[in-house]
């Protein structure tokens, strides 16, 4: 796959995401049953994973996770729903334009990530392209639930 | 280059909803607020999509959807076991396809009534639907709380 072919799929998945959590409005903040996560929660976490994607490519390194700061981070960006989104669309444009500098080297280079998997770059970009898949299945879930 | 990447990318993503509808049993069945989805029907519709993509890849044609056809596997499989069992059976269909596909073929564009799709990208759309319900599957889990 080529950059643009990446970069694509990764800014679909999160204009997409971006989309179906719009759609909720106010319910953008609800946790159904009391146990599921916001669709404001998810798309603050798909910001900051996008942000973290972004360092990792321009970087070609990957720094240590502090998942407890990750956390309260994501919290406390989940708390506005239209900032969150306005930060994952920033985030995304970050991602992109790490996703077009990468050489045809760096498509072969690899890291570790703080989970202990071996990743090329390019896969690194598309596990945002997942996650951000994944949590749009989620959030159209709660609009399901919703009854929207 | 594409055989390899949709190769993995449809088997993982295959096990990674197999894996959830295992673990979550009985409740495979399930629906949330009696509105949402239960996973059984969700695999069943992955199932069925991954062999509606096999039979355009092995034809090189387009993709030939009857929700009808649908409607009546999920019915016959409303089960774990049958869910699991069709899921299986389109995921290896599809590999198979992926398999014998001419690679110079990938880049050629089919029209649909949503725009053109190279069939690179209408096996990518495989990959995405799964990975779309496994996040609807997953939340399932979340809200049973295990």
């Amino acid at each position: 796959m080529t950059n643009d072919d990446i970069s694509g799929l990764v800014r679909k998945s999160a204009a997409d995401l971006i989309k179906a959590t719009r759609s909720l409005g106010d319910k953008a903040s609800w946790q159904p049953l009391e146990k599921g996560r916001s669709a404001a929660n998810q798309v603050a976490e798909c910001a900051l994973i996008a942000s973290f994607a972004a360092g990792v490519l321009a970087t070609k390194a990957v720094g240590p996770m502090d998942w407890e700061a990750f956390n309260k981070a994501c919290a406390a960006l989940a708390a506005d729903p239209h900032a969150a989104m306005e930060t994952l669309a920033t985030n995304t444009e970050a991602l992109s334009d790490a996703i077009g500098a990468l050489t045809e080297a760096d498509h072969a280079a690899t890291v570790t990530m703080p989970w202990d998997e071996v990743l090329t770059l390019p896969h690194v970009a598309m596990m945002v392209h997942w996650n951000n898949t994944y949590h749009e299945g989620q959030v159209n879930y709660i609009q399901t639930l919703a009854g929207e | 280059m594409q055989r390899e990447l949709l190769t993995a990318l449809i088997q993982k993503s295959s096990d990674a909803l197999a894996k959830l509808t295992t673990e979550l049993g009985e409740k495979a069945t399930w629906q949330p607020l009696d509105k949402g989805r239960s996973a059984v029907d969700q695999c069943v519709e992955c199932g069925y999509l991954s062999k509606v993509m096999a039979k355009a890849l092995s034809a090189q044609g387009q993709p030939e959807f009857d929700r009808d056809k649908m409607n009546a596997l999920k019915a016959e499989n409303n089960t774990p076991e049958g869910a699991l069992n069709v899921l299986a059976v389109g995921r290896d269909i599809l590999l198979t396809a992926i398999a014998d596909f001419p690679a110079e073929s990938w880049d050629i564009k089919q029209t649909l009534p949503w725009g053109e799709f190279s069939f690179f990208e209408l096996g990518m759309f495989i990959y995405w639907n799964n990975t779309y319900h496994e996040g609807q599957i997953s939340y399932i889990q979340t809200l049973i709380g295990e």
